[in-house]
C-alpha cells in the first residue's frame, strides 16, 4: 500500500514537473499558435477571433492553472491544427507507437540473450564485443538512414509501396540498442577473463556438462538484461519516433514532432502525459518484476 | 583497435584545424551532384559544393557543440552531485532526485525537439538534459565513500564534511567516474547531429553533420556520396570515443589515494 501511495506521488510530481515545462516552453517564447494554423495571410482578427476561442489571449498563470485544472480531470484540450480533441488523437496514435517499442524491446532482449549464447558457446568473446558495441554507438536516425539506404538499393523498395517491410525494419532498427547492450551484459557475466561465481565452479568440480554451465550463467544474467531492456525504453522510443518520420509512417512520433513545430500545445501536452506515464509504470512494473525473480534487487 | 581509434580522434582534429585555416573551394554550377573524383574527393552536392571540405567542417562544428554540452553538463552535475553527497536523502538532494527523474522520464530528443521548436537555443536543453546522468553518476560515487576508512580517518581529525569531501574524496572519485563523462560525448553528438537533422541547426551558411544529412534528404538516397561521408563520420566517431573509454577503464587501476 505504502508502495502505491509512492507511486502515486511520483507520478503526480513527474506529471506536475513535465506539464510546467511543456506550458513554459509554449507560454514564454513568442511563438503564435493562432497565426500558426491561420498563416500569415490571415487578417489580424481573425487571428484574435481564434486566440479568444481558444482562451490564448487570457493572463499567464490563468492559463497555467486552467490548464493543469483540465489536466488532472483528464481533458487535454482542443488541437488548434486537427481541430479535436488532443486526448483522441493521441490515444489513437500512440497505442501504435508503444507496440513498436513494446516489439523492439522484446526482440532487443531476446536477440540480446541469443546472440551472448552464441557468442559465448562459440568463444567468440574477443570478436563478438567490437559489434556489440558497434550496435549500441550508432546512432538511432543515422541507423534508419542506412536501412532506407539499404532496402531501396537492395531491395528496391521504397516506404510508400512496401509499408511492412519498414514496419519490420523499424522494429529491427530501433532494436540495434537493446540487442547490443544486453549482449555485451551476458556476455561479460559469460567471459572466463571476469572470473566464475562460485556455484557454476561447483558444476565444474561435479562434471556438468559445458552446456548446462553456460545455460546455467545465462539464467543468472536474466535479471539484469531485464533491467537493461526497461532502461532502454527512452532510447528505442526515441528510435521508433525517428522511423516514424524517415519513413513516414503512421504514428504518434511524426505527430509529436509536427505538432511541435506548429506550436499545438493540446496534443504536446497530451503525449508528454502519456509517454511520462508509460515511461514511469513500465520502469516501475520492471522494477517489481525484478524484485520478485531476484533478491539481491529487493535487497538494492 | 584502441590505437586506430585514437588516431581516428587525433586524425579528425588536425583535419578541422586544417579546413577552418584552408580557403574554401568555390562552388561551381556545372558540377552539381558530381560523384567522388579526382577534383571533390566525396563528390558534390546539390549545389556544387565539396562534400569532403563541408564534411570536416560540419564534424567541427557538431563536435564542437557537443563538446561545449559536455563540458557546461559536468559543471552543473558536479554541483549537484556535491549538494546531494553533503545532504544526502534529505530535501536538497530528494528535490534533485524528483527533478532529475521527472526530466529523464522523457525521451531525451523529444524533449529537446519541443524546446527547440518553439525557438530556444537546442544547447541549452541539451545541457539541461545531459547534466542528469553525471550528477548520477557523480551522487553515487561521492555517497558510496563517505564511509570509507580513509574518509572517517579525516573526519577523526576534524576536517568539516565538505572540506573531506572536496580534497580527498573527490580526486579518489574521479579517475573512476571522467570515463563515464567521456563515453557521454558520442551519445551528445548523436543528440546534438540529431537536432541538426531535424532542422533545429545553424545558420543556413554554417555546415553541420546532421544538416548535411537533412539537405541531402531533399536530393534523394541514391546520391550516397553526399550523405554517407557525414553517416559515417557520426558512426565512426561514436565507435572511437566508446573504444577510447573503455580502453581507459581497464588501464586504470583504482586504488585510494590518502
Amino acid at each position: 500500500m505504502r508502495a502505491m501511495w509512492r507511486l502515486l506521488a511520483e507520478l503526480g510530481a513527474a506529471i506536475v514537473g513535465i506539464a510546467t515545462l511543456v506550458f513554459l516552453a509554449f507560454a514564454v517564447v513568442p511563438v503564435d499558435p493562432a497565426r500558426s494554423v491561420l498563416g500569415p495571410n490571415a487578417s489580424e482578427q481573425a487571428v484574435k477571433a481564434l486566440r479568444s476561442e481558444y482562451g490564448l489571449d487570457a493572463p499567464l498563470p490563468a492559463r497555467y492553472f486552467r490548464t493543469m485544472s483540465r489536466l488532472f480531470q483528464g481533458d487535454f484540450g482542443q488541437s488548434f491544427y486537427f481541430d479535436r480533441p488532443a486526448r483522441s488523437i493521441v490515444l489513437g496514435l500512440a497505442p501504435v507507437t508503444l507496440a513498436r517499442t513494446g516489439a523492439a524491446l522484446l526482440l532487443g532482449l531476446v536477440l540480446g540473450m541469443g546472440a551472448a549464447w552464441c557468442f559465448g558457446v562459440l568463444g567468440w568473446h574477443r570478436w563478438g564485443r567490437p559489434v556489440l558495441v558497434a550496435l549500441q554507438s550508432v546512432p538511432s536516425f543515422c541507423a534508419m538512414l542506412l536501412i532506407l539506404w539499404f532496402c531501396s538499393r537492395t531491395f528496391g523498395r521504397t516506404p510508400i509501396g512496401s509499408a511492412g517491410l519498414y514496419e519490420l525494419m523499424t522494429v529491427v532498427g530501433a532494436a540495434a540498442y537493446p540487442v547490443g547492450a544486453i549482449a555485451y551484459y551476458v556476455l561479460e557475466r559469460m567471459s572466463p577473463v571476469e572470473g566464475i561465481p562460485r556455484h557454476i565452479d561447483f558444476l565444474r568440480m561435479l562434471g556438468a556438462p559445458q552446456k548446462y554451465q553456460q545455460l546455467t550463467m545465462l539464467r543468472d544474467a536474466f535479471p539484469g538484461a531485464l533491467a537493461i531492456t526497461i532502461n532502454a525504453l527512452s532510447v528505442v522510443l526515441t528510435a521508433v519516433s525517428f522511423a516514424e518520420l524517415i519513413f513516414g509512417l503512421r504514428g504518434f512520433g511524426i505527430v509529436f514532432i509536427r505538432s511541435c513545430e506548429r506550436g499545438d500545445l493540446s496534443v504536446v501536452m497530451a503525449g508528454s502525459m502519456i509517454l511520462c506515464v508509460v515511461v514511469i509504470l513500465v520502469q516501475r512494473l520492471g522494477d517489481a518484476v525484478l524484485r520478485r525473480i531476484d533478491p539481491r534487487f529487493a535487497d538494492a | 583497435m584502441p590505437k586506430a581509434a585514437y588516431a581516428i580522434l587525433v586524425s579528425a582534429a588536425l583535419l578541422v584545424a586544417a579546413a577552418a585555416v584552408l580557403p574554401a573551394p568555390v562552388p561551381h554550377a556545372d558540377r552539381i551532384l558530381r560523384p567522388p573524383s579526382g577534383s571533390a574527393v566525396f563528390g558534390t552536392d546539390a549545389l556544387g559544393r565539396d562534400v569532403c571540405y563541408r564534411t570536416v567542417l560540419g564534424f567541427g562544428y557538431t563536435f564542437g557543440q557537443a563538446a561545449i554540452v559536455l563540458g557546461a553538463s559536468l559543471l552543473i552535475g558536479l554541483i549537484a552531485a556535491v549538494i546531494s553527497a553533503l545532504k544526502f536523502q534529505r530535501w536538497p538532494d530528494r528535490l534533485i532526485v524528483v527533478f532529475a527523474e521527472s526530466l529523464r522520464s522523457y525521451p531525451a530528443l523529444l524533449l529537446v525537439l519541443m524546446f527547440a521548436a518553439v525557438g530556444a537555443p537546442p544547447i541549452y536543453l541539451l545541457i539541461l538534459y545531459f547534466w542528469i546522468p553525471i550528477w548520477r553518476s557523480f551522487r553515487f560515487e561521492l555517497t558510496s565513500q563517505q564511509r570509507e576508512p580513509y574518509v572517517l580517518w579525516m573526519r577523526l581529525m576534524g576536517r568539516s564534511g565538505p572540506l573531506v569531501l572536496l580534497t580527498e574524496v573527490f580526486p579518489n572519485v574521479l579517475p573512476r567516474t571522467m570515463p563515464y563523462v567521456v563515453g557521454l560525448l558520442s551519445e551528445v553528438i548523436a543528440a546534438q547531429a540529431a537536432i541538426e537533422f531535424l532542422g533545429f541547426g545553424p545558420d543556413i551558411e554554417q555546415p553541420s553533420l546532421g544538416r548535411i544529412l537533412l539537405e541531402s534528404g531533399q536530393v534523394g538516397v541514391s546520391a550516397s556520396w553526399v550523405w554517407m561521408p557525414s553517416l559515417l563520420v557520426l558512426v565512426i566517431t561514436a565507435l572511437s570515443v566508446t573504444w577510447v573509454v573503455r580502453r581507459y577503464r581497464r588501464a586504470i587501476k583504482w586504488v585510494p589515494i590518502g
